[in-house]
């Protein structure tokens, strides 16, 4: 019998994010394999289904985590190669930050073997709940926060920027739990370079049992060096200017304008014989 | 189910358990303990799972990486040659 493999998400909050269809796909599955945020959420797993593997083993403090992510692929289609009905269910949303299930995803239909993705909830989504922020009102741009230290990226500060995994800020060894003060005044230095030092940022974490509380906590820029961080701390930063308006779109735009009002308002033409 | 973890799920999907009054009066028909009920009066999570005695400590790391590289890679956790080292030099 061919294996199979669903990835799915459920949810930021134990309970209250689960889709039906993820429930099902874990409460029908052969094998769950599971990387669960907190210890609650593990054993709500486990009550689904008796055959749950946590894929928390293959992290290691000094391993690199590139390593570690393939190790957790392999594990999983090893499953579904051996035949099984295979769901591995992550935390949030399952392709969201989340390159372990597009990995296996991608190497399972490589081997032409059925592979899905069902959504959930995910960090971003509670996000934009919890701070009362909408990505359309000004735009909104996302990045991992040591990928936007590495590389060249052309910053819009009239848009929302948001920085995931801030506490792993410039791990260039992929092998760290946190880094500290020092990496994250590379960080702030180069904020500063597009933002003011009293900038009012938020540092967010989303509910991961129904007793948490929501963190939303306003802090200044600066403050950010030696604020309390941790793994699914999220750094939000608010636009410090105004979208500026493209004049030369908006003339072509208005030329277009005039000749549809003009080919609208025009004398109607009748043919005299 | 665990009784704790149906607890908190419930918690997490009824409508009517938003308000102090109504968990409370939730909190009695269950079958915890008291310690339990205390720590959840308490929304402290700290506390309830000190009162479960095989509860797993998880990692939740955002599974990103800087430079991603779908390609395995050899077990070369410090050699400079390992693919995501690679791909982070160039970009300096």
């Amino acid at each position: 019998m061919s294996g199979s493999l669903v990835c799915v998400g459920t949810g930021m909050t134990l309970g209250a994010h689960i889709s039906p269809i993820a429930r099902s796909h874990i409460e029908q599955a052969d094998i769950v394999f599971s990387l669960m945020a907190n210890g609650f959420a593990q054993k709500w797993l486990e009550e689904m289904n008796d055959e749950v593997r946590t894929l928390q083993g293959f992290y290691q403090e000094g391993k690199n985590r590139n390593i570690t992510y393939n190790e957790m692929v392999e594990a999983i289609l090893t499953e579904v190669r051996n035949g099984k009905k295979v769901v591995a269910a992550f935390y949030g949303h399952p392709g969201v930050f989340a390159c372990v299930s597009h990995r296996a995803i991608n190497k399972a239909k490589k081997e032409d073997l059925p592979a899905t993705m069902e959504p959930g909830i995910s960090a971003e989504d509670c996000l934009y709940a919890d701070l009362g922020i909408d990505p359309g009102q000004t735009g909104c741009t996302h990045y991992e926060t040591s990928q936007f230290m590495f590389y060249q990226r052309n910053i819009e500060t009239s848009a929302h920027l948001i920085l995931w995994q801030v506490a792993l800020a410039g791990d260039k060894s992929l092998a760290k739990f946190s880094t500290g003060s020092a990496y994250r005044e590379v960080l702030v230095e180069l904020l500063l370079e597009h933002y003011p030092s009293d900038h009012q940022v938020i540092l967010y974490q989303a509910k991961g049992i129904a007793i948490d509380t929501m963190r939303a906590e306003y802090i200044s820029l600066t403050e950010l060096i030696d604020a309390e961080l941790f793994m699914h701390t999220t750094l939000v930063i608010p636009p410090c200017t105004k979208m500026q308006p493209n004049d030369k779109v908006l003339a072509r735009l208005a030329e277009i304008d005039k000749k549809e009002k003009r080919a609208k308002d025009g004398p109607v033409l009748s043919l005299v014989l | 189910m665990s009784k704790v973890i149906q607890v908190l799920e419930t918690m997490a999907s009824d409508a009517s358990l938003i308000n102090e009054e109504n968990i409370s009066t939730f909190l009695t028909t269950t079958e915890i303990n008291a310690e339990q009920q205390r720590a959840i009066t308490a929304k402290s999570a700290g506390q309830l799972a000190e009162t479960i005695a095989d509860l797993p400590e998880l990692m939740a790391f955002s599974q990103v990486l800087p430079a991603d590289e779908d390609a395995p890679i050899e077990d070369e956790q410090e050699d400079d040659n390992s693919a995501s080292s690679k791909l982070l030099a160039s970009s300096f």
